[in-house]
């Protein structure tokens, strides 16, 4: 069976969407999830540190076969930041540099998650843009009106709009906005 | 890191383990996987590195380990100690302390015995081989099966030439609040209960190893004590307990340790304790088999098995 590491930002518990909904997805496609262990960076710029605890122990188990294939799942951000991770393309070119850093070049994949439309955002951006414009905008209103700041905060309030608004079904799979995540999810179980 | 600490290890050839390595250790070290691993093994393979100062220490130090885990098939038999030996066909183990290796050459109708401990060789023909044991008092294993009451008596002495007896029973009352006293008393260990003594056979096995523990501790002052299963019949309530004793003493008495468990329980009590001395010279290694079915480990230090714990990982249980 192939074991499978998921990298994402957020907590290991459900503070932030990202886990809830990665595991989400996977149930719904049906992917072993006992075959899948989740490590939780925290804030994005953990990713690029190649002395994260997180790194240490997966370079453990890859070295002893326990893990076969991992999959960054990283935010966007904005670009406006001007920060060196922030932006899809920046994003983009740090994630390839720290995979290269660390040897996973053969078996890690990235997906950047972002409004598909604009390329910037975070997960929660994926997830108001599986919405229809009429509720997407409510809530982007609230969130500007707000003026929400900083970017961990942020993510929590989307998440918790989003939660309480859409409790059931909570995310909106069948959006062809999710199918490329899908994909990448579905690649990882793959010979 | 103290000079004599083990960190690095190498075990080329003995029993499951061919060209395996191993590093990162601190001064407690907790080692765990899957059953019939190696874990048991592998701190053999320390044991007799750490201590294999000279040809008899090495032999010594084989037999040991191999009698430790025979000695219920030896009840009632003559030992006959050079076969105890010849079991243990190789062992070659290097570490940044020891380069050891002891091999039987069997060739034109002639046997020997030939020991290579760091410059030094040696071959010893068959008729002419003589056990002599040498043990070094600091360096301590306690086995699956927990200590007879000989090695028990020899580590108390430990506490007792330091006048640390009234420390022992508060720990050991500690353990058990119905126990008044521990005494050596016509060589055999004995604890006080209800006002008066009895064999410490008469208790739990968990007293008697909670007891071991902390005498050996002593006894292991800038030494090394192996524990094989340490949970042995330890209730889940004392394990923080007994962990706070290990990090405390073996820092006190200079100590490194290398315990096994099976228990995530065990772990966990481990890490949690650790946490809260901020204790951070600690390792834990986790013995796993590859897809050639090689022995390999996955390290982890102080931050990356709380890391590891806290999101709760549970890659051990593929």
């Amino acid at each position: 069976m192939v074991k499978v590491a998921i990298l994402h930002e957020g907590s290991s518990n459900d503070k932030t969407a990202d886990k809830k909904l990665i595991r989400s997805l996977i149930e719904k496609i049906g992917l072993p999830e006992s075959s899948i262990v989740y490590y939780a960076f925290g804030s994005k710029t953990e990713f690029f540190k190649i002395t994260n605890p997180n790194y240490i122990e997966i370079k453990g188990y890859v070295e002893a076969d326990e893990i076969d294939k991992i999959l960054f799942i990283v935010d966007a951000d904005h670009e406006k930041d001007d920060a060196k991770y922030k932006g899809y393309e920046n994003t983009e070119k740090e994630l390839k540099n720290i995979i290269d850093e660390l040897g996973f070049n053969d078996f890690a994949r990235f997906y950047i998650v972002c409004d598909p439309v604009t390329k910037t955002g975070y997960l929660e951006s994926l997830i108001l843009a599986s919405l229809s414009a009429e509720k997407r905008n409510c809530i982007e209103h609230f969130i500007e009106c707000s003026e929400i700041n900083p970017k961990q905060i942020h993510k929590t309030i989307i998440n918790n709009l989003y939660t309480i608004a859409y409790p059931d079904p909570p995310y909106n799979f069948e959006h062809a906005h999710f199918d490329e995540l899908k994909a990448e999810l579905t690649n990882l179980f793959t010979i | 890191m103290n000079a004599h600490f083990l960190t690095d290890i190498e075990i080329k050839q003995f029993k499951c383990f061919t060209d395996f390595k191993a590093s990162g250790f601190k001064r407690v070290n907790l080692i765990g996987g899957k059953n019939n691993i190696g874990k048991t093994a592998f701190i053999e393979a320390c044991y007799i590195n750490v201590g294999s100062v000279s040809i008899n220490t090495i032999i010594t130090r084989i037999i040991d380990i191999k009698y430790a885990r025979e000695s219920l098939n030896f009840i009632d038999r003559i030992v006959d100690y050079q076969n105890i030996l010849d079991a243990t066909k190789k062992y070659s183990v290097k570490s940044n302390l020891n380069s050891t290796s002891f091999f039987i050459i069997e060739k034109d109708a002639i046997k020997e015995y030939r020991f290579d401990i760091n410059d030094e060789s040696k071959s010893v023909n068959f008729n002419e081989f003589n056990i002599i044991f040498e043990r070094i008092n600091n360096i301590l294993l306690i086995d699956n099966f927990g200590w007879t009451n000989i090695d028990l008596v020899k580590a108390f002495e430990a506490i007792q030439k330091q006048d640390l007896e009234d420390d022992l029973n508060y720990f050991i009352k500690e353990f058990d609040n119905g126990i008044e006293n521990f005494k050596v008393m016509r060589d055999k260990p004995q604890c006080k209960a209800n006002g008066e003594y009895r064999d410490i056979t008469e208790f739990g096995d968990g007293l008697r190893h909670y007891i071991s523990i902390i005498c050996a501790l002593y006894a292991c002052e800038n030494g090394y004590l192996f524990i094989d299963e340490i949970d042995n019949g330890i209730h889940y309530t004392q394990l923080d307990r007994l962990w706070e004793l290990i990090l405390t003493l073996s820092k006190k008495t200079n100590c490194q340790v290398f315990a096994i468990t099976h228990s995530k329980e065990m772990l966990e009590s481990f890490a949690r304790v650790a946490e809260k001395l901020e204790d951070q010279d600690i390792s834990y290694t986790l013995l796993v088999k590859n897809k050639q079915e090689k022995i390999k480990t996955i390290a982890m230090n102080y931050e990356v098995l709380l890391n590891s714990l806290a999101q709760e990982h549970e890659v051990r249980g593929w």
